[in-house]
């Protein structure tokens, strides 16, 4: 984590002598930090680029740093110099997947937010809609892949459909609890404040339920990302998933890897936006629970 | 008419384990004239909150009778004002959005409420953090905003449940001249639930001594103080006369609700 060090980079003036307490001089170590991060990451490279560009590991297929770094360069900007099966196919790939994404997780975010919500507001509702789902939430999301790929057939619909389950039964779970243990005390204040049941759901039952709500979103934002390639594996014609297995098939291991890095670039990417998102709706919340 | 009317109210809890509830509240009669400043005075666990939670629509009673305008009640609402031992205000929400909550709820955001709100702001001295949010205040200013949002309703009878209790000494004497100085505006019926003889001889027209387990009405004593008051009063040798007497009686229930026997 670079980012932690920039802060400890600068060092502190000597404090001259006599004045004030003596702290534990800590100046001397303040640019270790940087580079005790940077060990394992350097090591494990240097391994890779070895055992990779020595062709050492599983028949030399495994392909060595420097040539997934330029494949991803390719698959990005098109800078190969023979042609390669998905030059500059990057944005496009990344399109499709998002958008695959993005619907599944909205759609599923909104479906556990609303039913989450009312479960957990009323006791008939739970009773009507809880069984149901907890006997489907153990099946495994991708146990469901068959069935999706014969409701949907092939493209973005399986995708968005496995996509909003894997989103729904986190975001439901997590949103079902926060609303049963959203505190009395408020609901009588605000019933005492002249708030009916309506008003008090939307008033009180969800803001005091968000922080609960951003912990299923940002638990299900994961789950999607795996989801959605493994839709995209089996039942589609594009998208990140699709270039990886299809680079998989035709021995193209170096693309291989540069999807997966930018796999785990876009994971890492919407986690912290998703978390930005919510930064403001709680900045009530005093505890580190925040997402 | 009195404006709060008790008679004969018990109220019991269910005992989680056995068969035999326990009596709480025993046998109160006590009737709250319009405009009367009454405050309810008694160790803890005397039953005195569970009192003013009947008032507030949260509890009913178990046997008896208790009529607020001539009428029962069964639930709480905006006309029975409540301020909550823990201020108990939105934590999401700020200052003047915790203010204008009750006529939020009734005429959205209008120029209005707008306005009303900022009065009301203004009244409780908060002008200037109308956009803090409840985690960036003091408890004496949580207690105002609680007060506030509350007196915006306009309710015929405030109820308070121990309400300055977990402030420090002197942000409580701030408060009880605030609450003085504001009721003297309009005059409401209060019911004012305390531990603390000081502060139930400041503020009250009478003083309701309950004693405990179970909670009965011991004595009422009458506060012949002149109003306007302020804290310079508890140095009154009628004060400090009055405040002797309760002392001897809450001595005593307190040793009785603690197991001691005199």
């Amino acid at each position: 984590m670079a980012i932690t060090a920039s802060g400890m980079s600068h060092v502190n003036p000597p404090l001259a002598p006599g004045t004030g307490p003596r702290r534990p001089r800590k100046g001397r170590v303040r640019g270790i930090p940087v580079l005790l991060s940077m060990v394992i990451p350097l090591i494990v490279i240097a391994i890779w680029q070895y055992t990779g560009s020595n062709r050492m590991i599983a028949d030399g297929l495994f392909p060595s740093f420097t040539a997934s770094i330029e494949a991803l360069s390719d698959f990005l900007f098109g800078t190969a110099e023979q042609s390669a099966p998905y030059s500059g196919d990057w944005v496009t790939s990344v399109l499709d997947s998002s958008q695959r994404i993005l619907s599944g997780y909205v759609l599923g975010s909104v479906l556990g937010v609303v039913l989450g919500l009312f479960s957990g507001y009323s006791k008939s509702v739970r009773l009507l809609v809880n069984p149901m789902i907890d006997a489907l939430r153990p099946i495994s999301i991708t146990a469901w892949i068959p069935l999706a790929l014969i409701f949907f057939g092939i493209g973005n619909a399986p995708a968005i459909f496995l996509t909003s389950m894997a989103t729904f039964f986190p975001v439901y779970v997590n949103t079902l609890i926060g609303a049963m243990s959203a505190e009395g005390r408020l609901l009588r204040a605000a019933a005492m404040l002249g708030a009916n049941k309506w008003q008090m759901l939307v008033r009180v039952t969800f803001p005091a339920t968000l922080p609960s709500i951003a912990t299923g979103m940002r638990v299900a934002l994961a789950l999607a990302w795996t989801t959605v390639v493994v839709a995209e594996i089996l039942g589609a014609r594009s998208g990140l998933g699709y270039v990886l297995m299809d680079a998989y098939n035709q021995f193209r291991f170096d693309y291989v890897v540069a999807c997966m890095i930018s796999l785990g670039a876009l994971g890492f990417l919407s986690d912290r936006l998703l978390a930005w998102l919510f930064k403001r709706p709680l900045r009530w919340v005093e505890s580190a629970a925040k997402a | 008419m009195p404006e709060v009317f008790f008679d004969d109210m018990s109220i019991e809890f269910p005992d989680p384990r056995g068969r035999n509830p326990r009596l709480a509240v025993s046998h109160v009669d006590l009737q709250i004239a319009d405009q009367e400043f009454v405050c309810i005075l008694g160790p803890s666990g005397c039953g005195k909150s569970t009192v003013l939670n009947v008032v507030a629509g949260f509890l009913e009673p178990t046997a008896g009778t208790m009529l607020v305008d001539g009428q029962a009640v069964n639930r709480p609402g905006p006309e029975r004002g409540v301020v909550f031992q823990d201020a108990n205000i939105f934590p999401w929400l700020t200052v003047e959005q915790n203010i204008g909550f009750g006529p939020r709820l009734r005429q959205g955001s209008s120029n209005e409420v707008k306005e009303r709100t900022a009065e009301f702001v203004e009244r409780v001295g908060l002008t200037g953090f109308e956009q803090h949010l409840p985690l960036e205040l003091s408890g004496g200013m949580r207690q105002r905003v609680g007060l506030a949002r509350t007196l915006i309703n306009d309710p015929s009878v405030l109820l308070m449940d121990e309400p300055f209790g977990a402030l420090d000494a002197q942000t409580r004497i701030l408060m009880q001249e605030l609450l003085l100085d504001l009721w003297e505006r309009d005059r409401k019926t209060v019911i004012f639930v305390t531990h603390d003889i000081d502060e139930a001889l400041l503020l009250g027209d009478r003083v309701v001594v309950m004693s405990a387990s179970p909670g009965r009405v011991k004595e009422v004593v009458r506060v012949d103080l002149p109003r306007p008051r302020s804290f310079d009063i508890t140095s009154d040798e009628k004060f400090l006369g009055m405040r002797r007497h309760l002392m001897d009686e809450l001595h005593s229930e307190t040793e009785r609700a603690e197991g001691i026997v005199a």
